[in-house]
Formats: structure tokens, C-alpha cells, sequence
């Protein structure tokens, strides 16, 4: 199955369960929670099902495009469904059989894992779902988003669409993904991973970013403020980005850590209260 | 005489969950069927990764009725002017009686109002019904989630529940999961499909006829079972790893064994290293030959049976490449340069935060160790200062600073020195300076190792004292860990018997802290904290509370002395407890009779009138040099014979003299003289808290 057939393959079969099919948001993030699909719709009592392919950045994780395991730059395949479906762990292995991957034939395991992200004050109770050892998926009940209580409760599916792809066509290294059956994942992105493996350990300008850090968390918070937290949001996006950049060019020493994350994290509560407060449901 | 099955179905729970709650469960159930006054036979519990079940046996068929008599408010409370008040009818209504059926009786002069209550016993299953959302509602669990509207908590989410009592549904619901007689058979080889059972031999069947196993050491004895028939032939067995055993154990319903192997040229790897990967990561069993030497096999559990198993056991492997080529990456690059030049990066790490970086904690573990023939009377300061200042380079390595082989610390720094030619002595003292993790654990092999890693608790202990209250540990609070720092330095000294002055060493490492930040906490603290801790320690390791308390009273921490002490009284308790007892008794008379507030003069042997007098106290004079020495020279056998030898004397002088006499002189002459036998025998132990129960 080729990169791309894998993605339509979970689009259509996540599409059938009744999710609504988006777009990736159009600003760098960490990770899909970031997403306002899940971050904002995680709230609130509405129903929200959705799934969408994002790509995510972790500046840190950049090796140059020299590591077959290891990229700045990937995708996730995001599903979110609020409230969390009766059967969700039957539907998850339902997909896996949807691109190719036979229960039956192979050594699936829900091991155990508390997830829980610093900066967005989130967390939530699942396991990493593993395939014949390797890890392919976060299943994640989310039980707290920026700090607030969750009810109803979502359930989140994160896979990882390069290990699947590369699990599937049985290939040692990513670049070696054969998007279709002409272009492989390195023709597309090997290029993009030096360079950018260069700009983020090498030339960053971190004077300039700590700079406009700021500068955007007080955007930010004079954006909640006005009761205006989706634009708000943006600089949560922003500064989290940021924040990865200089610490992957090592400007950020341990000590000084907690409080960049705070920071986010605090501006990111400030959007989600903002947002409970606009759609009528308030924090509890 | 009825027979229940409860069976909780769930999403995949944590391993180390399941045990402790399906005892919880059974022993929550035998106390609900106590207090509701359900007969029963024998209750049973067991698990698997997704289920709980419980069975009770013999279980009767309703509750016993009671009657009783019902003790009200008092008559003039219940009553005014000869009518009701609010109280007297609150009484009676929440009791269900007409005021023309109460009584009225007369206790101590008191007249009470009466009822006779009667309770029909009710319906087991009803009575079952009710209580079940409660008892799986207070099962203990480390972490908990809701998963629907109704905000239930469990430690995943609970998605089924058989009930069933001799095949008739509970009808009960936790959430908005009902009871019913529908399980769930295996999540792969049967799709999660739902089976009807009609009771607890039905169910038990139908797990065994479709390969589930209920019990966690059957599930062991399975797993154990596989991999001898696997590896035996080839000369082969596993590292033996209980911990893994026990969670693969718990983490699957089918056991299905295979075996794989990775790519022999990684077995230059350290075998730690391998291990690691394969067993913190992946959870594979290590593989040796007969002879013990290591292999590169890995042994794996699989759930859901055996199809398509070499392509599985194929891609395990190569997963485990990938972790091992990581690791190889790790060590080579490791190695192109010298452990220590990783020193200069521990300003990068903070210690505890207030106390500045690991770089500062190094400076200070070499001023102790410089300081170590004076503290401990060890001979070569300068190598142990050596060793202090590598022994924490390698949390800045590839290797240590990836979360996955952080455990490694030490380990890997030993591993790095003697490739790089460091002498034998700093290598093991490196690599096994973070030992022991818990009391119990093997101690470091060479007197280096135990001084760096006493140097290290010590200095963590200090630490945490003087960076502030929120470090200190609280009643059940202690998530730095500090009573477990406390509690291996004792382990330590007194395992290996190290006659070292701990207040000094104490003073020296917190001089240090405060040549460093200009703080640090009070020595009394460090010590009452210590001395609390040695309280635990013999506590854990069987001495008698009483006994602990008449060695540790002395002032000042002298752990191995307290601890031979101990080991004197208990051996003579054990030995002869009424013999013991009496000794005991006699000596705690000596510091009963003197009050607290008494002040002794000089003796006056001529103020002495009988002769059991003058016989203890010539005992004490010819003894007492005696005595002192062979305290001092920490021979507490032989110390303790002659303080117990006074027994006769003491029981002749109190059946004989009176000490409280009614002169003045005498008495206070009397009691002067007990005095310098209680100070004299206090130098061991106070006698008088030890516990005696003479019949």
C-alpha cells in the first residue's frame, strides 16, 4: 500500500464512521492535539467527530535526514470522536484491518500509558497501541484539556503514519516510503529535513525568536482578553513552536524550562475558558 | 445455597493494576456479604488484562430477618406536656412505629423511649444488587478516568458486566453499563464477540473451551512452559526476570510464546545495554546459553493466537534493530571522547532546584571524599576524590541522557572508563555508586563504591533538607524520595558494619551546602530525621518496639552500637523471656523510683543502714570501672551480663530497704545512689521502656 493509498484508506474508512473529514490547520504545530480541532472541540458538551491528517514539527527530533527513524517534520492521523463511541477500541482495530494489517495475523498489544501534555495542561488515560512491537498509535481518553475537567469525554487515535507505511511496504527507512509507485517520502522530503535540520540546530536566529516570543505571548493574551481566543490561540501555536526552536538550539537552559512552559500553558487556559465562556458552556 | 458468578469486563488495565485489585474485590465483597448478613462458603477472585471475575460459593438465599429492640431519645426529651415533640416523632417515623406500639422503660433513674424493630431479610440478589456499584466504585486504583456522561470512575472503562446468581441476572448498572449474563469472549482470535452464560460453571467452560486463562499463575506456568519447550532443545533458557514474567503475565488472555534473535554483531554491546532494550522497551526475556553466557535470542508473549508467527517474530526483530542500532550510536559516539570531558556539562543539569546544578553536587561529593580519612578513616582520599569527580559524567553521555537507558547511570560511566583504561577500583566505584537503590539490594562490591555512594545519599539527604520545606517529606508525602535516601544510608553502615561519625560527616556536607549558597539546613534536623529512620529500620528488621526504644533513647546516632545492643536484648529475651523479664524488671525499678526531678549529691556510705545497701553498692563500685570499659569498648554482650548481674542485689535491696525513708538524708543519700546505677546502666539502654509481663 503506497503512503498516499494509506491516508485515503483512513480518510474513507474514518469517513464511514461518521467523522467529518478536515484539513490540517495551516500553522506549525508539535503534535495533532495542538490542532483546534481537537484542542477547542475537545471542550464543551457538543458532539464533534472528526478525523484529518496533520502534519507536525519537533525541531529536536531533525537528524539531518541521516537517521532512517528520525525527522523534524511528519504526519499524524488525527481521529477524534466526542463522546468517546461504546466501541472505539473495535473500531480502531476495524481500520487497522482497513489498510491491510489482519488482527488476527499479528501481535497487537494496548500497553498502558498516561499521556500528558505539559504545555496545553492536558492528559488523559490510554495506551500505545504496539504491532508485532512496534508502536503505531497514542489511544488516548482525554480526561483534562487545559486544565479544565472533561464531560463528555473524546477519544483520541494518533497514528503514526511513517511507521505504518514503513511497517506495511517493509522498508527499513522512511525515505524509502513509496508515496505512489513513481516518488518515494525521501524524493519529497530528504531535502527539506537537511535544510531544516540546519536552520533549527545551526542558524536559528534565537535572539530575534526570544524577541518575538514575547511579543506574541502579550498578543496573545490581549487577544483572550477581548474575549477573541481562537486568534488568541494562534500565538499558543506560536510561542509552543518557538519554544521548540530554542530548545533545540539549546538557548533555553533547564532551569528556565518550566517557566516557558507555563507560560503557554497559561495562555492556553486563558483561550479554552475564553472559548467554553463564547459557546455558552462554562468551565467547570 | 446459591452459587454467584461477577464477572467486570474492561478496556486493557495497567499490569500492575489487576492483583491488587481483584483482592480488593474479593475481600470487599466478604465484608458487604458480612454486614448484610449473607451466609456464604468460599468467595474466589482472579483476573486477566481485561477482566475480573469473582465467585462465591455456597451463598444463602436471602438475608437472616432481625429483631431487636430499638433504644430511643430519653422520655422528656421525646416528650412535652404529654405530646410528641419533633424529636420523639422523628423517632418513631423513621422507624416505621405507631407511638401506640413504642415502650417506655427506666434505666438509671432515666425513663427512654423503646421500639421493636423488624427487618425482613431480603432477596440475596437484591441485597447483592444494591451494595455491587459501591464496591466496584471503591476499588483502588493508582490512577482513574470517566469515560461517559455519567462520570463513573474506573481505571479504563468498564464495558461489561456479567452477574449472576445460580444463572438468574444482578440487575445492577455502573454507568451506563447494565449487568447481564452476556461476557466477551478474546478481543482477536473471536472478535470481541458476546456469549451468553447461565452461570459460573458455564463460564468457566466456555473460557477454557476458547483458550482464555483466568489465572495469572497458570498464565506464568504457561508462558514458562512454552519457552523450555522453545529453547531447551537448542541448549538454551531465559534470563530469569520475575518482574517481566509477572507483567506479561498480566498483560494477555492466550499466552503464545515465540522466539527470535537479532543481528549477532550487537552482542559487543554491553550485555546491560542489550538488556535494556529488550526489556524496559520491548519487553523480551534475555536469552542465555547453558553456560550463562549471554545470546542474542530474545524471548516475546503474543495474545491471540499463532497465526502468520514467523512474519511476527521477523518483525519484532527488526523493531529490536532499530533499538539496537540507536544504542551502538549511542556507545560509539560515547567513546570518541574521554568520560571526563563530560564533566564541564553538569553545569548544564539542575540538581534540586534552588541548589544550583549537578557540577556544584560533584564539587561537593570530592570535598567529602578529600575529607574521607578524617570522616571514615579511609586511606587513599585522593582516589576517592577521583572517583567523586567522575562518578556523575555520564548522565551528560548519548547514552545516560536518553530517557530510555537513563537507568544505565553509573553503569555506563564504569563501562566507558575501562575502555578508556581506567584503573579497576574508579570503574567498579563509578558503575556502582547508585546502589543500593532500596534496603535489601546488593551493595557495591568495593569500599569506594560503598564511600561515593554514602558521599551521594548524604549529600542528596542534606540537600533536600536545606532547598525548603516542599522537599521534606510529610506524613505519607514523599515524593523526592527522601526517607529512601536516609533509609539506604543506614543499610549501608550497618550491613557493612562502617564505624564512621555520622554528625560529623553531616556537619562537613552541610559546611558545604553553605559555602555554596549560603544556607543550609539545621544539623538537628538531618539528625532527628536519621534517627527516626534507624527507629523504622529496626522496626522492619523484627526487633521488638520496646527494645528499640530503650537503645536509640541514648542522645547522638551511633546506629551500629544501638543495633548490637539490640540484637543482646532480643537474643536474651528469646533466650529466656522470664529470666529477661525479671532482670528487666529489677533494673527498670532502679529508674522508677527516681523522681524525675531529683537532683543527686555525693554518696555517704556511712549514712547505709542495712546490708543489702552496702552489698549493691560495693557490687557497683567494684563493677562500675568495669562496666564503663566494656561499654565503651562497644562489648555489649558481655556488658549487658553484668548489668543484668545486679539482679539479685537489686531484688535483695528492694525487698530489704526502704528507699523513701523518713529522714531526709537517708532518703536522698538512698537515692543518690540508684542514681549513679541508673547513669551507670543507662550508658547501655534505658531499662525502663522495655515492656515486662510478669505473670
Amino acid at each position: 500500500m503506497h503512503f498516499q493509498d494509506l491516508i485515503f484508506t483512513l480518510q474513507d474508512f474514518w469517513k464511514q464512521k461518521g467523522c467529518i473529514i478536515t484539513q490540517p490547520y495551516d500553522m506549525e504545530k508539535g503534535a495533532a492535539t495542538f490542532s483546534h480541532h481537537t484542542f477547542f472541540r475537545s471542550l464543551g458538551s457538543k458532539p464533534w467527530n472528526a478525523a484529518y491528517i496533520e502534519p507536525c514539527r519537533r525541531p529536536k527530533d531533525g537528524r539531518y535526514g541521516e537517521n532512517p527513524n528520525r525527522f523534524q517534520h511528519y504526519y499524524q492521523y488525527q481521529v477524534i470522536m466526542k463522546p468517546a463511541p461504546e466501541n472505539i477500541q473495535q473500531m480502531y482495530l476495524e481500520s487497522l484491518e482497513a489498510i491491510g494489517i489482519k488482527v488476527k495475523e499479528h501481535d497487537i498489544k494496548f500497553n498502558e500509558d498516561d499521556w500528558e501534555s505539559p504545555t496545553l495542561g492536558a492528559s488523559g488515560l490510554g495506551w500505545q497501541v504496539w504491532l508485532d512491537g512496534l508502536e503505531i498509535t497514542q489511544f488516548t481518553y482525554f480526561q483534562h484539556m487545559a486544565g479544565i475537567t472533561l464531560n463528555p469525554i473524546a477519544a483520541e487515535l494518533t497514528y503514526g503514519l511513517e511507521r505504518i507505511a514503513m511497517y506495511i511496504q517493509g522498508v527499513n527507512s522512511a525515505f524509502d516510503i513509496k508515496w505512489n509507485d513513481r516518488v518515494t517520502y525521501g524524493e519529497v522530503f530528504l531535502e527539506n529535513e537537511r535544510e531544516f535540520s540546519a536552520y533549527n540546530f545551526e542558524y536559528a536566529d534565537t535572539a530575534m525568536m526570544l524577541d518575538v516570543l514575547n511579543k506574541y505571548y502579550a498578543e496573545g493574551c490581549r487577544l483572550a482578553q477581548l474575549k477573541l481566543p481562537i486568534p488568541a490561540y494562534d500565538f499558543v501555536l506560536k510561542i509552543s513552536h518557538l519554544f521548540n526552536l530554542l530548545d533545540a538550539r539549546k538557548a533555553i537552559s533547564i532551569a528556565e524550562r518550566p517557566t516557558y512552559i507555563k507560560k503557554i500553558r497559561d495562555l492556553a487556559k486563558m483561550c479554552a475558558e475564553g472559548y467554553m465562556e463564547n459557546i455558552g458552556g462554562a468551565a467547570r | 445455597m446459591s452459587r454467584l458468578l461477577l464477572e467486570l469486563g474492561f478496556e486493557e488495565l495497567p499490569a500492575a493494576y489487576l492483583a491488587p485489585a481483584a483482592a480488593q474485590l474479593k475481600d470487599d465483597v466478604k465484608k458487604m456479604l458480612e454486614e448484610k448478613r449473607l451466609a456464604h462458603s468460599e468467595i474466589s477472585s482472579t483476573y486477566t488484562v481485561r477482566r475480573f471475575v469473582l465467585t462465591v460459593d455456597g451463598l444463602a438465599e436471602k438475608q437472616a430477618d432481625i429483631s431487636q429492640e430499638k433504644k430511643g431519645p430519653r422520655y422528656d426529651v421525646a416528650y412535652r406536656d404529654t405530646k410528641l415533640t419533633d424529636i420523639g416523632k422523628k423517632f418513631l417515623d423513621s422507624n416505621r412505629v405507631q407511638e401506640k406500639d413504642m415502650a417506655i422503660k427506666e434505666e438509671k433513674g432515666q425513663k427512654y423511649l423503646y421500639v421493636n424493630i423488624f427487618e425482613k431479610g431480603k432477596e440475596t440478589g437484591e441485597v447483592i444488587a444494591a451494595a455491587m456499584p459501591d464496591i466496584i466504585k471503591g476499588l483502588r486504583f493508582p490512577r482513574v478516568m470517566t469515560w461517559d456522561e455519567t462520570l463513573v470512575t474506573f481505571a479504563r472503562p468498564l464495558r461489561w458486566i456479567v452477574c449472576l446468581l445460580d444463572g438468574k441476572t444482578v440487575g445492577f448498572n455502573y454507568g451506563r453499563t447494565a449487568s447481564g449474563n452476556e461476557t466477551r469472549l478474546h478481543k482477536f482470535i473471536h472478535n470481541n464477540q458476546k456469549a451468553a452464560v447461565s452461570g459460573a460453571d458455564s463460564y468457566f467452560e466456555l473460557m477454557s473451551k476458547n483458550g482464555i486463562q483466568l489465572n495469572q499463575e497458570e498464565r506464568k506456568k504457561e508462558i514458562m512452559a512454552q519457552t523450555e519447550a522453545l529453547l531447551l532443545p537448542s541448549g538454551l533458557k531465559i534470563l530469569p526476570d520475575n518482574g517481566l514474567l509477572e507483567m506479561l503475565a498480566a498483560s494477555v488472555e492466550t499466552v503464545s510464546v515465540m522466539a527470535g534473535a537479532f543481528d549477532e554483531k550487537y552482542l559487543f554491546l554491553p550485555d546491560r545495554v542489550i538488556i535494556t532494550a529488550m526489556r524496559e522497551h520491548q519487553r523480551y526475556f534475555a536469552v542465555l546459553k547453558n553456560d550463562g553466557s549471554f545470546t542474542n535470542c530474545f524471548v516475546n508473549v503474543r495474545d491471540g493466537g499463532e497465526e502468520n508467527m514467523d512474519f511476527v517474530v521477523k518483525q519484532h526483530a527488526r523493531v529490536l534493530f532499530s533499538r539496537l542500532n540507536d544504542a551502538e550510536f549511542f556507545y560509539r559516539e560515547d567513546l570518541k571522547q574521554p568520560l571526563e570531558s563530560f564533566i564541564p556539562k553538569l553545569k548544564e543539569a539542575v540538581f534540586i532546584s534552588g541548589l544550583g546544578t549537578m557540577f556544584e553536587k560533584m564539587e561537593r561529593m570530592k570535598l567529602l571524599a578529600e575529607a574521607s580519612a578524617g570522616l571514615f578513616g579511609y586511606n587513599d582520599p585522593a582516589l576517592l576524590s577521583h572517583i567523586a569527580r567522575l562518578s556523575k559524567a555520564d548522565l551528560n553521555t548519548n547514552m545516560v541522557g536518553e530517557k530510555e537507558y537513563a537507568g544505565l547511570r553509573g553503569f555506563m560511566g564504569g563501562v566507558y572508563l575501562e575502555k578508556q583504561g581506567g584503573d579497576k577500583k574508579t570503574c567498579a566505584a563509578v558503575s556502582e555508586h547508585y546502589y543500593p537503590n532500596m534496603v535489601g539490594d546488593t551493595l557495591p562490591s568495593t569500599t569506594e563504591g560503598l564511600l561515593v555512594s554514602m558521599i551521594d545519599k548524604m549529600d542528596n539527604l542534606c540537600g533536600f533538607f536545606s532547598a525548603g520545606d516542599r522537599f521534606k517529606p510529610t506524613g505519607s508525602k514523599d515524593p523526592y524520595a527522601v526517607r529512601r535516601q536516609a533509609m539506604n544510608i543506614i543499610y549501608i553502615i550497618l550491613e557493612k558494619k562502617l564505624d564512621i561519625d555520622l554528625e560529623k560527616f553531616i556537619v562537613v556536607n552541610l559546611d558545604a551546602y553553605k559555602k555554596q549558597f549560603g544556607k543550609c539546613a539545621e544539623k538537628s534536623e538531618i539528625t532527628e530525621f536519621l534517627k527516626q529512620r534507624e527507629i523504622n529500620y529496626f522496626k522492619d528488621k523484627g526487633v521488638d518496639y520496646d527494645i528499640i526504644n530503650a537503645v536509640t533513647a541514648p542522645a547522638g546516632l551511633n546506629l551500629l552500637d544501638d543495633w548490637a545492643k539490640a540484637q543482646v536484648l532480643m537474643d536474651a529475651r528469646k533466650k529466656d523471656t522470664t529470666d529477661f523479664n525479671d532482670r528487666i524488671f529489677a533494673l527498670s525499678r532502679i529508674a522508677n523510683i527516681i523522681p524525675q526531678d531529683f537532683k543527686p549529691g555525693a554518696v555517704d556510705v556511712k549514712l547505709f543502714e542495712d546490708a543489702e545497701e552496702k552489698a549493691l553498692y560495693e557490687k557497683f563500685s567494684a563493677e562500675q570501672s568495669k562496666l564503663s570499659e566494656l561499654i565503651k569498648g562497644k562489648k555489649n554482650g558481655e556488658a549487658f551480663s553484668v548489668i543484668s548481674g545486679f539482679k539479685p542485689a537489686v531484688d535483695a535491696y528492694f525487698g530489704k530497704v526502704l528507699v523513701n525513708a523518713r529522714e531526709e538524708a537517708k532518703k536522698n543519700n538512698r537515692l543518690s545512689m540508684l542514681s549513679q546505677l541508673k547513669q551507670a546502666f543507662g550508658a547501655f539502654a534505658d531499662f525502663s521502656r522495655i515492656v515486662v509481663d510478669r505473670k
